[in-house]
């Protein structure tokens, strides 16, 4: 079972309670990998005091274009959707903004004369890391500077998969509704939504489960510091026939341990019990 | 020579759009023929790389020199690479001010 932990706002706690069940799921040894798919800024090892064990590149597809077979027709600007494509005939020139392509390969179906070829870059890497006990992650990171997170998605997804066959898949997800996060849910079997009673929290995550209606893709929702902020929230769901799995409140014992780097599993017994309960009830869906 | 002019509308009492590659028109003014030709930006809405688009778009036009506020930093290098000159125009500037600085010249 695949499960990721997202949302549409960020700072709203997905990587709290990725990580925290994580660590619970660990030490009631059940056979779970942690899959650190926010890959901008994967920090999901900060709570797990973690070695790294196994680590590869991530490329992408970028055209190298021959300028002797070059005819200069101008179809790989016509193709490429995201203006990454210069062709100017007078100037003898087509060249690619690297910054802004995408790596499709549009351009090199659109060339005629083959004069683009495959180039392979280095988009981000996959890092495999064990914690103390034995309790695996895999860590997803892109490039500085590249356009497109997706290709770093897919292969940390797939490297986990496909090397560490485990009963459970925890996926934390990237924020935001976009490509990043709908990559990242559509590869999972039900998504956790991870929000806040703010009018922040209530926006974004209304696109979220918008898109995720789009998908048909399940989801329950967790309200985290549920007691700030207003009904808004617990009213719009309600209307909306949406469960809320686990309401966790905002305390000050909670963020003092997770701003220190360390797990409430570990360290508040009386927070420990929310996210046993959440788990029971992630593993009962 | 053509010189491109960015600019909020398509008369040449308009000021000049501060936005390079999504501004709403581009001014090509011909210095050899005086006349000016107005050119609606398609690539206003595209979601990526509108500089690079506009770019595109004027390169081929054969444009040597382009009036804008600002240029980004993917078209810098490119205009340079294609020996198109930048000028640098003040924000409140019309684009019939600009072109009698361009006679005066």
């Amino acid at each position: 079972m695949k499960i990721s932990i997202a949302s549409g706002k960020g700072g709203t706690g997905k990587t709290f309670v990725a990580t925290n069940l994580f660590r619970l799921m660990h030490l009631q040894k059940k056979s779970v990998v942690l899959v650190d798919c926010d890959v901008e800024v994967p920090n999901s090892h900060v709570f797990l005091e973690t070695t790294d064990v196994e680590n590869h590149s991530v490329t992408d597809f970028r055209p190298d274009i021959n300028l002797d077979a070059c005819t200069f027709c101008g179809r790989c600007v016509e193709y490429c959707h995201f203006n990454a494509m210069i062709c100017v005939p007078g100037a003898h020139l087509t060249k690619v903004i690297p910054d802004l392509c995408t790596g499709c390969t549009a351009c090199m179906v659109a060339c005629p004369v083959g004069a683009i070829t495959a180039n392979q870059i280095e988009v981000g890497q996959v890092t495999t890391k064990v914690t103390k006990d034995g309790a695996r992650l895999v860590e997803g990171r892109i490039k500085v500077g590249t356009m497109s997170s997706i290709p770093a998605i897919n292969a940390t997804v797939a490297h986990a998969t496909s090397h560490y066959p485990a009963d459970y898949y925890l996926v934390d997800s990237p924020p935001g509704t976009s490509c990043p996060f709908i990559q990242t849910t559509a590869k999972t079997d039900i998504v956790v939504l991870v929000t806040e009673p703010t009018p922040f929290g209530l926006s974004d995550l209304r696109q979220a489960m918008d898109t995720l209606d789009s998908m048909n893709k399940p989801y329950r929702v967790v309200i985290n510091r549920s007691d700030l902020g207003d009904d808004a929230m617990e009213n719009y769901l309600k209307e909306r026939g949406v469960e809320v799995i686990s309401r966790i409140p905002f305390s000050k014992e909670i963020a003092s341990c997770y701003a220190s780097g360390r797990l409430v599993v570990d360290e508040l017994p009386k927070y420990k019990v929310y996210f046993e309960q959440l788990l029971e009830k992630i593993l009962a869906l | 020579m053509k010189v491109v002019i960015t600019s909020r509308e398509n008369n040449i009492n308009s000021i000049v759009d501060s936005r390079f590659g999504r501004a709403a028109y581009f001014a090509v003014y011909d210095t050899d023929t005086d006349q000016i030709e107005w050119l609606g930006n398609d690539v206003v809405n595209t979601q990526h790389g509108a500089g690079t688009g506009a770019v595109n778009l004027l390169a081929n036009l054969g444009a040597k020199k382009i009036c804008a506020v600002a240029f980004g930093t993917k078209v810098k290098p490119l205009l340079d690479e294609l020996d198109i000159q930048m000028i640098v125009v003040k924000e409140d500037q019309t684009v019939a001010s600009i072109i009698e600085l361009l006679k005066k010249k």
